[in-house]
Order: structure tokens, then sequence, then C-alpha cells
């Protein structure tokens, strides 16, 4: 069973004289533990597709399943926790909250679900943050740390709530090749070790090469 | 403790507009507070007025003749005992003068001053709790007696006698009569007119004056009613007492108009003649009004401001939402951030009104003193910091907090919690 399935998806921009389609007619299928990425030149549409597969955007016109569920007019509420309990995203430019310190970046999630003490909480991030090498770094805030240790962070974020999708767009975009490597390695090792299936959209081609499939799109449309 | 670190993160990354927040807020609460604190003062309960909530006042008689004359004033001891008496929810009832009168008081042998006396019964001292700092009030058989006796407060015996005097039994001059004081009390106050006097003296009750119309006079009534009796209750009885105090008017034609009484002690604050029946109600809607417009104004002026440092988040809040954060709990966490702030204004603001209120007052008063009342002593005359720093002040100041912060950060939190999440990650830095 895919946890990704995109039927006839249509996303298309209106503002108020001009109307942009950036993707048409999408229909893609992902299966569980696939590493996927997704390629094409800019302004065609791939984070479009990102942000409707991560719930945080509507498709115009099509169906949205994941993990088997259909995604169509769920309410706030149940989108959100689904987002909270199945996706970790990770960013281009990390996106972490500049007046919290790393700990609670990290927690993030966590405070959008209940039933966990305080205590199992820290655990959890902690355990988290020492997997990724950034034990020592805990109390830092975002704007004391290089770009590769925020997108570590950033990355440590989107798998403490364990969950079995990461969508990342365009991960490396922000980081040096040798930072960016480094991403990369850890990402492949989420995707082997611990079986989560990652769809991540990139302009690197050596990158999408060491993944499972690469997918191009071109102007709102699948070419590959 | 978030919400705290993100106010002075705030204050770090866009220290103008959450300054302004800041200032805006604390004026906005500051003039409430000052309209607040002065209408108060006619109600907060304080030394020697403890029991306001219970202490009612039939002060006035209005009355009708058939020819169409009428005449209005105080009451006599036979017109008020024959409403106010024996009425079945008042646990204590005094007769007093309703006016103070200015009299020369002088220790025998030195120059008199002008000071304001009041003349009234054992009972006074029963509903009112004033402190004694020296001896005792009269009692009840000194006043039946028409001994010459007085209470005098502290600043009065200090102005006599000079500092640190034992003065009891002392003897002091009023109009040239002499009087043996039995008491000095600490703490009567202008500001509430209704216990104020700087002496107090025996009140003359049967032979007291009586005016042009035989149910007119000098007497008014304070009355304590009991705690499980309403004052509508107490008003039905009088009224009944007025019906059949009427009956027998009616023999020599005349009619006594009935205004409501008894009075508590806001709406005798409010009865400007002794033949009008007060209206609380426009009083309180006007000031209702008033903390509306002194609420709104402000509010609308906050509320570009609080959009203004809500721009700045809308990332974290497009993360946030991507991680699982409902519309509602943004809504929420903005509110709750923004209350600190406005919370910290209204600190500011209340504080602000108090030291106003005590520089005003302070301002006021010496002014008449210096002009009109030569006698007038600024130190007593201006609130004390019990009328000022009480629990209904600080309630309300809350309440200001709460609606002035949802009226600045509703609407703004609200809509930053509606856009779209992909379009807020999208927005980094724009
Ligand atoms: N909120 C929006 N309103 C209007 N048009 C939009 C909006 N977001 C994206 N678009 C348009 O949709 C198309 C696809 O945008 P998208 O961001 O998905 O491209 P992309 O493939 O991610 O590009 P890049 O590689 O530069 O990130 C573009 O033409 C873009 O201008
Ligand atoms: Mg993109």
């Amino acid at each position: 069973m895919p946890i990704i399935r995109l039927e006839g998806v249509d996303k298309v921009y209106r503002t108020a004289d001009i109307e942009t389609t950036a993707l048409e007619n999408v229909n893609l299928s992902i299966d569980k533990g696939e590493f996927v990425s997704i390629m094409g030149p800019s302004g065609c549409g791939k984070s479009t597709l990102l942000n409707i597969i991560g719930l945080l955007d509507t498709p115009t016109r099509g169906i949205v399943e994941l993990t088997g569920r259909s995604m169509n007019g769920l309410s706030d509420k149940a989108l959100s926790a689904f987002r909270n309990t199945n996706i970790g995203f990770v960013f281009q430019s990390f996106h972490l909250i500049p007046s919290l310190n790393v700990i609670d970046n990290v927690a993030l999630p966590l405070g959008y679900r209940k039933g966990e003490t305080s205590g199992e909480r820290r655990k959890r991030v902690t355990e988290v943050l020492e997997r990724l090498g950034l034990g020592h770094r805990m109390r830092h805030l975002p704007s004391q740390l290089s770009g590769g240790q925020c997108q570590r962070v950033a990355i440590a974020r989107a798998i403490v709530g364990d969950p079995a999708l990461i969508l990342a767009d365009e991960p490396t975009g922000n980081l040096d090749s040798h930072m960016g490597g480094e991403v990369m390695d850890l990402l492949h090792q989420l995707n082997r070790e611990d079986g989560r299936t990652i769809v991540m959209v990139t302009h690197n081609e050596e990158q999408a090469r060491q993944t499972d499939r690469i997918i191009r799109f071109f102007d709102g449309r699948q070419v590959e | 403790m978030n919400y705290i670190r993100q106010i002075l993160y705030d204050l770090k990354q866009q220290p103008l507009v959450t300054w302004i927040s800041l200032i805006g807020t604390a004026l906005a609460i500051f003039l409430i507070m000052a309209v607040f604190m002065v209408n108060r003062v006619n109600v907060v309960e304080v030394s020697p007025e403890s029991n306001r909530s219970r202490i009612l006042y039939g002060s006035y008689m209005d009355i009708y003749f058939d020819n169409g004359s009428s005449g209005s004033g105080g009451l006599t001891y036979e017109s008020a005992h024959e409403i106010y008496s024996n009425l079945k929810g008042i646990e204590i009832l005094s007769f007093i003068e309703t006016w103070n009168t200015t009299a020369e008081i002088n220790v025998p042998g030195q120059q008199s001053i002008d000071i304001e006396v009041k003349g009234v019964d054992a009972n006074f001292w029963k509903i009112y709790d004033f402190h004694f700092s020296q001896g005792v009030p009269f009692d009840s058989i000194a006043v039946d007696a028409g001994a010459h006796y007085a209470v005098i407060t502290e600043d009065t015996a200090v102005r006599l006698f000079g500092k640190g005097e034992n003065v009891v039994g002392r003897e002091i001059q009023i109009d040239m009569v002499p009087y043996i004081i039995t008491g000095v009390v600490n703490n009567a106050n202008p500001l509430m007119p209704n216990s104020y006097a700087r002496v107090y003296r025996p009140v003359k009750l049967k032979d007291s004056d009586p005016g042009w119309i035989a149910y007119l006079g000098e007497l008014g009534t304070v009355m304590l009613r009991h705690d499980n009796v309403t004052r509508d209750d107490i008003a039905k009885e009088v009224q009944a007492r007025y019906a059949a105090f009427n009956n027998r008017l009616q023999k020599e034609g005349m009619q006594a108009m009935y205004h409501g009484t008894p009075f508590d002690t806001e709406t005798k604050s409010l009865a400007f003649g002794s033949n009008t029946t007060p209206d609380i109600q426009t009083p309180r809607r006007q000031r209702l009004i008033t903390y509306i417009l002194l609420l709104l104004l402000p509010a609308i002026n906050l509320s570009s401001m609080t959009r203004s440092r809500m721009r700045h988040r809308v990332a974290e809040i497009g993360v946030r939402r991507a991680f699982g954060c409902r519309r509602s709990r943004i809504v929420w966490q903005l509110l709750c951030e923004n209350f600190f702030i406005t919370l910290a204004g209204g600190i500011v603001g209340l504080g602000l009104s108090m030291i106003f209120i005590l520089f005003i007052s302070n301002y006021f008063v010496n002014y008449t003193g210096d002009f009109f009342i030569d006698n007038f002593d600024q130190t007593v005359t201006t609130p004390t910091f019990e009328m000022l720093f009480n629990w209904d002040s600080f309630g309300f100041a809350l309440l200001l907090c709460f609606i002035l912060n949802l009226l600045s950060a509703g609407i703004p939190a609200w809509k930053a919690a509606r856009i779209n999440p992909a379009r807020a990650l999208n927005s980094r830095g724009k």
C-alpha cells in the first residue's frame, strides 16, 4: 500500500488578475520506506507539490491520500493532528524559531500532542539531539549555530515525533557542499535505519541519483 | 515562561513597536483607572465608612401644599421618628444634623478658628467605625441630657492644643459655649461627607428648632440595615410609612413627596437637592460609555502595533502549524503572549493613576483650602492609600487588561492563525 497517493491533482493560484497553474493533473504514488527525489526547473511546482503532500495547502482539484486515508475535506483539527504524528518537515531555510533554544525548538512538535509528561518529552528530545551529534548545543539559540548545525536541529525537530514521512524542500539549498553532504548522509541514515519515507526536493543531480527514485517536473506536470 | 521569553525577545528585536504597545497600554489603563478611582471614592468601604454596603440614609423632607407652594429640607425629630423609627430591616438608627455647621472654636483664652461641626447622637458612633486615638464617644445619656461634650478629630486637636497633648477632659468653646472633650478620632475625611466633620457634639433632638413648616428641620437619619434584608425591602417599608404620614398631612392641606429613600451611599452622593429623586442610572451609563471609549480608542491603535509585531512572526506561525499546532492554539498563544505586555502596561498605568489622583487631590484641596475655607487640612482631605489600593481597583484593572488584550490582539491573532501555512512558511524575511 502506498504511503502517498495523489490522483488528478491540480493547483491553481488565483490572485486579483492572474491565474497560475502550479500543478496540473499530477498522479503520484510513493511506497512506504522509499526515498524519492523531486527535480525540475525553478517555478515548476515542486514546493507546491510538497505542501500539498504535507497538508499545508489544499489542491484545487484531485485526491490526496496518505497512509491509505483520504485527506480531502478534513477539519483543521484533524489535519493538524495528522501532520503532528505522521509528517516531519525540513525546510531550505531551516525555519527554527529564533526566540527558542535548541531544546525547545526540537520539542515543538511534542507540545502539540497529549499524553506525555514533560520528563518523557525531554528524554526524547535529548536522545534525538545526541543521536544527531548536538548534545553539546542544547542551550544555544539558533543565532548561535552554524547553518549545518541549524539544519541538523531542524532534522531533529522533524523526527522527534517519530513520523513515518519526512518532507524536505531543498534541505541542502542553503548549505555548502560539505555540510550539505552531512545532511544527506543523515537523511539516508533515517531512511535506511528507521525505515522512514522521505520525499526530497533538490536541484542537485548527484544527490538525486543516490535516492531510490527521481520524479521530474516541468511546468506543473510530471514528466518522468 | 515561554511567553515572557517571547516578550523579552520582541523587546530586543522590535524595541520601538513593543515599547509603544507597552506605553500605549499603560496610558489607556491610567486614564480609565483615574476615572474609576475618582468614582470609587463614593463607594469604597474604608474606615470610618467600612459598613457602606449596609449604611442607608433618610436625610430630606419634601412637602407640597394644596395652594401650590412647597418646601423642602431636612427632617424634624417628629417627622424623622415617624418615618424611619423601628423599621423592621434596620439594626441601628441614628439621628444627626443633615448639614454640618461652621462654628468659631477656641481654647479658652485663645484665638478662635472656624471649624466644621456636626451634631450626632450616640448611635452615630456605632454605625461608623471611627478610630479613637484618645478617650471615648459620648453616650446616649449624654445626648438625651444635652450634655456639652465634644469629640474632635486628631488634626483639630493638634491645631487647638499642639502636638502630642492629651486633650480628653479639656475644655473648648464652640461659638463661645464651653464643651468638654470626651474623645479624639483620627480618621474623618471630607471625601466621605456623610461622616465628616472636625468636631462632633450631641445633637439636639426634642427641642430641635422646627423650621417654618412643622415637619421640616435640620435633622437626618443614618441607618444600618440587617444583613438579611435588602435596601428595596426597607424602601417598601418607608414608602408605607410615607402613605400613613400623608394620611395625616392631607388634613392639614399638605403632602410629603416620596423620593425613594432610604438611599445608599452612592445614591446619596447623587442627591443634589432635598426635593429630587436621584438618578443613578444616567451617571452609570455615562461612566460605562466613558470606559468603552477610553478602551476602544487605544485598542484600535494598539491593534495596529500588535499586527506589526505579529507580522514578524508569520514564518514561525507557519512552522508551528506544520508541526501540528491548531489554529485555535495559535490564537491562544498570541493572546497569552500579548496579555503579558498588556499586564505590564496595566501595572504601570495603575501605578500612574494612583500617583496622579494623590497628586491632583492634594493640589485641588490646597487650592480651595487657601482661598475659600482656610481651615481645610490637606493631609486629611486627600484620599487615603486605603481608598485607592484595594482589591476592587486591582480587580477592575485586571479586567480592563483582559478586555484591552482581547480588543487589541484578538483580531490580529485570529487573522494570523488563518494564514495558509504554506504561504506563512514562504514569507520568511518578507
Ligand atoms: N502563493 C502563491 N500565489 C501565487 N502563485 C504562486 C504561489 N506560490 C507559488 N506560486 C506560483 O506557482 C508556481 C510554482 O511554484 P513553486 O514554489 O511550487 O515552484 P518550485 O518548483 O518550488 O520553484 P523553486 O525551485 O524556485 O523553489 C510558480 O509559478 C509560482 O510563481
Ligand atoms: Mg520551491
